[in-house]
């Protein structure tokens, strides 16, 4: 596993943050986190409260930090926002759109900010591509969440930005949309710098070709997900326990206990560490994820 | 920009009440109606100089936070687009119907009457919103009204001394003379186009912006 503090990645870094701290009040959300990111697809996973909101607000010019420096294209995202903003697709966490506007009225406002002069052609792509084309005449009050969803990521990569930030996309997706989505980040690989940040650590196995892994404001891990899984091998073991028994055996595991999976009449318990009767596995990205938050 | 601003105007109101404005403002502007009777006409003009000026804050703190309970803040702002051009667009559309609206019942005259209290109270309002919160926003204008409104009912006659009579905006009852109060009152009318001027400074190098 890596401990270094610092974490570059080889290709040239398109965002960079040095030092990056962020407080509120006595709350520290980010503690000088040192990051790079380059054209790729990059995945920032951490649980609730880990700082991954405050790091895409951060790069996306909605909050300055504390201290610390944040640049994207080596503009620097407190002094220099306006160039930022002019290459930048972003999806916030709770994303809404004007109740009275269609879907269609809603692309057409957003182009019209992003300064995109015939957007048409390219606002019946993108609601094509996320499967809009039927709905985009229907006011946007009258869409579900996945549809709204979709809407917005569709704003997002209005005018082809360079750097795309998508906050906990997946969120409110049905597991269609879901994958839907993660084949889309996919098909983005190598054109542009996409940062996903999200708690799913499916998402991040999907869609991802490196990730960070942020808890309680540092980065706990920066590689790919290759790397954080081979980080934990032959750590990880798993024992089968009887349902019956499961819950005095997770309760005497404690903090140990990974991830359980039903297997007929037992469940299969995966633990961090040797355990008597236990067989060491190949732990998955999750086990991995979950084996890094607890060491 | 016609597009844009056809949505501006779908976002920031009702047809149907823009439509009703429009309606009244012409059957005004072309005298199809008007305010003739002197007894009637006072105490609508008293009414409106009371009431009139909470109209600009409310009606900004509303477009504000619709803007937060939307959650469509965050994208708005990470556009490119001038964000005080997008304040300054909706603020003038609202304040445009409004006035519209009530110019029907009123004489060209006291256009001033209404028009200088109630923007250096928007000013306020945004002025405040942007730096410390719609709410404070909201209060710090409520504020300034009521203050004047309670100066107004019980000392009037406090209202003719020097430097303070030009903060109270409610002067109708006030002992200063027709040409004091008008000069007052275009006073208010620049100090609420400064405030917005300045208010939209403001928004142009806000760094943090919140959602819900």
């Amino acid at each position: 596993m890596k401990t270094i503090s610092k974490f570059f990645c080889k290709e040239e870094a398109m965002i960079k943050t040095e030092a990056l701290t962020k407080h509120y009040g006595n709350v520290q959300a980010l503690k000088e986190v040192d990051l790079e990111i380059g054209t790729e697809v990059f995945g920032l996973l951490g649980p609730n409260g880990a700082g991954k909101t405050t790091f895409i607000r951060i790069i996306a010019t909605l909050l300055p930090p504390t201290s610390g420096r944040a640049t994207v294209f080596d503009y620097d995202v407190v002094h220099q926002r306006i160039p930022i903003r002019k290459m930048l697709g972003y999806l916030p966490q709770e994303f809404g759109a004007y109740p009275k506007l269609t879907g269609r009225e809603y692309l057409e406002y957003i182009a019209c900010l992003k300064g995109i002069r015939r957007p048409k052609e390219q606002i019946d792509a993108l609601l094509s591509q996320f499967g809009l084309t039927q709905v985009a005449r229907r006011r946007v009050t009258s869409y579900s969440g996945g549809m709204l969803r979709r809407l917005g990521i569709a704003q997002a990569l209005l005018g082809n930005p360079k750097v795309l930030l998508v906050d906990e996309p997946t969120g409110g997706l049905d597991p269609e949309e879901r994958v839907r989505f993660r084949e889309f980040l996919m098909g983005l690989r190598g054109e542009r710098v996409v940062v996903l940040s999200t708690h799913l650590v499916e998402d991040v196995a999907m869609a991802c070709d490196r990730l960070a892994v942020l808890h309680q404001g540092r980065i706990k891990f920066y590689g790919t997900p290759k790397d954080l899984i081979q980080a934990f091998q032959g750590k990880v073991y798993e024992i089968e326990v009887p349902e019956t028994e499961v819950k005095e055996k997770l309760a005497a595991l404690g903090e140990r206990v990974l991830t359980t999976q039903r297997r007929d009449a037992n469940r299969a318990v995966r633990v961090l560490g040797k355990l008597e009767g236990a067989s060491p596995v190949t732990p998955s990205l999750e086990d991995a994820y979950l084996a890094l938050l607890r060491s | 920009m016609i597009q844009k601003f056809l949505l501006e105007l779908k976002i920031t109101a009702p047809w149907g009440a823009l439509g009703v404005a429009v309606f009244l403002g012409i059957l005004r502007l072309t005298e199809a109606i008007s305010p003739t009777d002197p007894e009637v006409w006072s105490g609508w003009v008293s009414f409106l100089e009371i009431a009139f000026p909470l109209l600009p804050p409310l009606l900004l703190f509303t477009l504000l936070e619709r803007e937060k309970s939307w959650r469509t803040l965050e994208t708005l702002v990470t556009t490119p687009y001038r964000k005080a051009w997008i304040f300054l667009e909706r603020y003038l559309i609202v304040m445009l119907a409004v006035f519209l609206g009530v110019v029907a019942g009123v004489r060209p005259q006291e256009y001033l009457v209404l028009m200088g209290s109630g923007l250096a109270l928007g000013g306020m309002a945004l002025v405040g919103s942007l730096v410390f919160g719609e709410e404070i926003g909201l209060a710090l204008s409520l504020g300034w009204w009521g203050f004047s409104l309670a100066l107004a009912v019980a000392k009037p006659d406090l209202l003719g001394a020097g430097t303070a009579s030009w903060f109270f905006l409610i002067l109708s009852r006030s002992p200063l003379l027709p040409a004091e109060v008008a000069l007052r009152r275009w006073g208010h009318l620049g100090m609420g186009l400064a405030l917005l001027l300045f208010a939209l400074g403001i928004a142009e190098r806000k760094r943090t912006w919140h959602s819900r």
